[in-house]
């Protein structure tokens, strides 16, 4: 089957649109990734020049993003994944999504499972339960501020604690900052291949590369 | 009464922060340095993309704390902070600041709304890309800041005396310090 991807359009830069910013790549970790996949010419994810640019602050961004999608909770970290991608589509981000579509869908062992969910959650396959957890996250995306404890007992009626329903925020609210840093910036995507393997990695080892947690 | 059960007597974002410290601290670090590290950028035109953005979002809590510490930096100047937070474009600020302040709008609305012109005039206004890179990385911080506020729906006072006093606090010791600061008993809560 081939890899799915979203179905509106993608920007067609291959580089930043910062070029003063992927020339600085540092000595960090992240520098030492680009300056590998540079040399031996393999496709890299560009997200590792923000990284790179940014090493002050790039670790305890990995550190955030590990705590909110993978500390272990009462919502499977499969499912922050899901609400990582369904963000990232509904902000029509294409590299977010196709990056956390990928772990989601190794995670959930269903990759059409996925998309569907993304595409069409209404008419998808995915439980009422996770249905009503996404409704939920839409509204964070679309009207945070118009969120009302209706909309949290509607949740909860659905079968999550609070706890579920603190980490299915905090990842909304990550990634509505990724997908802005992420398409203001121009990353662009990767192959569907590279994409795939990426969320193989993620879904396995998560989002630290040397940080401590 | 926020939607779920946070400690108490903590207002914004200091309540889920106090809930998950775990989570908290890498977030306050990222603020920290991205609000008040070392930059061309001066603290108080830092604060002001925050407070831009968080008024857009309509936040209530962000845009009155962040607006706090932007006037606290910028001389008790708070017609200015209320004039960036509505019409920019009219504020006593620098061409350049207009630039980034339009971009970190655009980034609000969503990162693809970013356009090349967006980026010329803040190039032309004098902007580096370290600067258009920052003000894009701080507008989205914010996007991310008042989805976790709201979204909870935290305590968040009306007295702007509280907030003042915040600034004052978080002004001359930083996020990260000042979020090991005590919450504020029950008995002593504004409205």
């Amino acid at each position: 089957m081939p890899f799915a991807t979203p179905d509106f359009p993608q920007a067609g830069n291959q580089e930043l649109f910062l070029p003063g910013v992927s020339a600085a790549t540092g000595n960090g970790i992240y520098g030492d990734l680009i300056e590998t996949a540079r040399r031996n010419g393999t496709e890299y994810s560009k997200i590792w020049d923000l990284f790179a640019f940014g090493e002050s602050f790039t670790p305890h961004l990995a550190r955030f993003t590990e705590g909110a999608i993978r500390t272990p909770a009462s919502i499977s970290v499969a499912m922050r994944e899901l609400i990582a991608a369904f963000t990232s589509y509904q902000n029509q981000c294409r590299f977010c999504t196709q990056a956390h579509a990928a772990a989601a869908s190794e995670l959930f062992g269903n990759e059409e499972l996925v998309w569907s969910a993304l595409r069409n959650l209404e008419t998808s396959t995915l439980g009422a339960k996770e249905k009503a957890l996404l409704r939920f996250v839409a509204k964070v995306t679309k009207q945070a501020a118009g969120i009302s404890p209706a909309d949290v007992a509607t949740v909860r009626a659905a079968g999550w604690d609070d706890e579920a329903i603190y980490y299915a925020i905090t990842v909304c609210a990550l990634f509505n900052f990724y997908n802005r840093w992420i398409s203001a910036t121009g990353v662009p995507e990767m192959s569907a291949e590279a994409h795939r393997l990426q969320g193989q990695k993620l879904a396995g080892h998560g989002y630290l590369r040397g940080e401590k947690k | 009464m926020a939607h779920i059960t946070l400690p108490e007597g903590y207002p914004g974002i200091r309540g889920p922060m106090t809930f998950r410290p775990e989570t908290a601290a890498p977030l306050n670090e990222l603020v920290e340095i991205l609000l008040r590290g070392p930059h061309t950028l001066t603290r108080g035109e830092r604060e002001l993309i925050a407070t831009h953005v968080s008024a857009r979002n309509d936040c209530v809590y962000c845009q009155t704390i962040h607006g706090a510490i932007a006037a606290h930096h910028l001389n008790g100047n708070e017609k200015l902070v209320e004039c960036v937070k509505l019409d920019f474009e009219t504020a006593d600020v620098s061409e350049k600041m207009k630039a980034l302040l339009a971009i970190a709008g655009k980034v609000q609305l969503g990162g693809r709304h970013v356009s090349t012109e967006d980026v010329e005039r803040a190039r032309a206004a004098g902007a580096t890309d370290l600067e258009i890179h920052d003000t894009v990385l701080i507008a989205a911080v914010f996007c991310l800041c008042n989805r976790y506020v709201d979204g909870l729906a935290t305590w968040t006072p009306d007295d702007p005396d509280f907030y003042r006093q915040r600034a004052a606090i978080v002004a001359e010791k930083g996020y990260a310090a000042a979020a090991r600061t005590p919450g504020v008993p029950a008995s002593h809560q504004p409205r």
